[in-house]
């Protein structure tokens, strides 16, 4: 008899000694363990251990060309530490004045003028949005917008005109 | 009268920061190299809805309405403007001089960075209303990419 047996009957009598029903009762389990992983994007395929990783003899025995993750990843390991000890050393710290070359003048760039364009640009195309805030609300429904996604969605009969000629009397026509 | 190449000149020049320029284009080519299309096309939708969701559009009566809104906000950011045409089925949506071709290469908007403006306008539609029946997606391009993307509202689901 494992401990898990005697787990009803633990339970029972706790409930029976508390008061309410046994029977609702679940025992917590492992989120990890219960979900399948969370969905991510799988920007760069990573190998995942399978038997393929560990039948080496056929690899190792030679000249067959194994899978690209599996071989690709040891040896930009391997290469890493050999390469960026010699990239790094070239560092050397230039003069001051080069970095105010790199941010010279604030001139150039003529502020009175743009100060003089933007806000009227930006006035002009925000004005629609200002009007349509301010303006009265409309109730759902009600919008030509929503007209709009109506006919698009095909829940609404497109105008009498453009369904096909039936006219205004079509509806007495389909009944006759 | 200025010609079109000097305006497809200026824009290539200006519309994306030579600082940025080469590490998008060397991002265009690992995540093509690693992914495809149509993955890097549901993830650039995924980045177009947080942007779009980042830079909310107040509630349109209009279509003009929803187009200057689109503007304003496309203006804040650089990334070009739109065009809504009410085709009576559907809706056309034109975006002319988006950063895209420019930031990721013109064979990257076709295959995949174009799902930017799908998820951006989708998301903003959405918040307007928008029936779940109804999907933006980009049309295929007669002419190359080009300064203009064409894209359609309507029910067709890619």
């Amino acid at each position: 008899m494992s401990q898990s047996d005697h787990q009803p009957e633990d339970v029972a009598s706790l409930f029976k000694k508390f008061g309410g029903d046994a029977q609702g009762y679940r025992e917590f389990a492992d989120p990890d363990a219960a979900r399948p992983s969370a969905p991510v994007w799988a920007l760069v395929p990573t190998p995942t251990p399978t038997p393929t990783t560990t039948s080496t003899p056929a690899a190792a025995a030679g000249g067959a060309a194994a899978p690209l993750p599996a071989d690709a990843a040891p040896a930009v390991q391997a290469e890493m530490p050999a390469e960026v000890p010699a990239a790094a050393v070239p560092f050397r710290p230039t003069a001051p004045t080069s970095v105010s070359a790199l941010w010279p003048a604030p001139a150039r760039h003529e502020p009175t003028q743009i100060r003089q364009q933007q806000p009227q640009q930006s006035q002009q195309s925000v004005r629609p949005l200002q009007a349509s805030a301010s303006a009265t609300p409309v109730a759902a429904g009600t919008r030509a917008l929503d007209a709009m996604f109506a006919r698009w969605a095909g829940t609404t009969p497109m105008p009498a005109a453009s369904v096909g000629g039936h006219g205004l009397l079509s509806r007495w026509r389909s009944q006759g | 009268m200025i010609s079109d190449d000097v305006l497809l000149q200026y824009y290539e020049r200006i519309t994306c920061s030579p600082q940025w320029l080469e590490f998008n284009r060397a991002l265009a080519a690992e995540l093509g190299a690693g992914l495809p299309p149509a993955e890097l096309r549901a993830l650039f939708f995924r980045i177009g809805e947080r942007v779009a969701q980042s830079m909310p559009v107040p509630r349109c009566d209009t279509l003009e309405q929803l187009q200057a809104a689109f503007n304003a906000r496309w203006e804040s950011i650089g990334w070009g403007f739109a065009a809504l045409q009410d085709q009576g089925e559907h809706l056309h949506i034109t975006h002319a001089y988006s950063p895209l071709a420019i930031a990721f290469g013109a064979p990257s908007v076709d295959d995949w960075a174009v799902g930017f403006l799908e998820g951006a306008y989708q998301a903003w539609f959405v918040a307007q209303g928008l029936p779940s029946t109804l999907f933006v997606r980009a049309m295929s391009h007669e002419s190359g990419t080009g300064p203009q993307l064409q894209l359609r509202l309507s029910k067709e689901q890619a």
